[in-house]
């Protein structure tokens, strides 16, 4: 989402690029698990299916910066519950990702995206503080 | 003319290095310890993906 927000050639270009090798990735560990020739196209179909929801599902509350409602998509595509334990903790990581890549120009992005190292575990109000982070304190 | 027949697409190679920034983002044992997160392609692939295409 913040490569193709960038909104230029080179951004939606960059986004494509790093779909088409996530693809190819995708397609690689499908073989390694032993899935033959035959079936790897039915089960890529499936995944493309399963990552074209979700990112329908995230994208959203992602823009709107809805910590709710990522919370309930994610665990559902994540946990396969309606409602997680950890859901809430994963949406804010999203969350401050998004906010921490936002902030970035796109060079830092392509070279350290701040998408945040630490994952919290529970209820850490200090880490919203922190969501803006600095690319120096930005770890890849 | 070979030059350029073996000149690296700059496009290609940002595209690895994001998809490997963002494998390594979503290899972070805190998602599968602190968050709950299996350890199965499709669960594994909502950090995957999301980490490179999602935000």
């Amino acid at each position: 989402m913040r490569l193709r927000d960038e909104d230029t050639v080179r951004g939606q270009e960059t986004a494509q690029t790093l779909f088409d090798v996530y693809v190819s990735a995708l397609d690689h560990a499908l073989r390694e698990e032993g899935v033959g020739d035959i079936s790897v196209g039915k089960k890529m179909r499936k995944l493309g299916e399963a990552l074209y929801g979700r990112m329908t599902a995230y994208e959203g509350p992602l823009r709107q910066g809805d910590a709710e409602a990522l919370a309930q998509a994610l665990a559902r595509n994540v946990y396969g519950a309606d409602a997680a334990e950890h859901a809430g903790a994963l949406a804010r990581y999203a969350l401050a990702a998004r906010t921490g890549l936002g902030a970035q120009d796109f060079n830092a992005v392509l070279a350290r995206p701040a998408w945040g190292r630490r994952l919290e575990s529970h209820e850490r109000p200090s880490f919203h503080r922190h969501g803006a982070r600095s690319t120096r304190s930005a770890r890849a | 003319m070979l030059k350029h027949l073996f000149k690296t697409r700059p496009g290609g190679r940002i595209g690895d290095d994001l998809y490997a920034l963002a494998v390594a983002q979503a290899r972070n044992p805190a998602f599968y310890t602190r968050l709950g997160v299996e350890d199965r392609i499709d669960a594994r692939s909502n950090s995957t993906p999301c980490t490179s295409c999602c935000w």
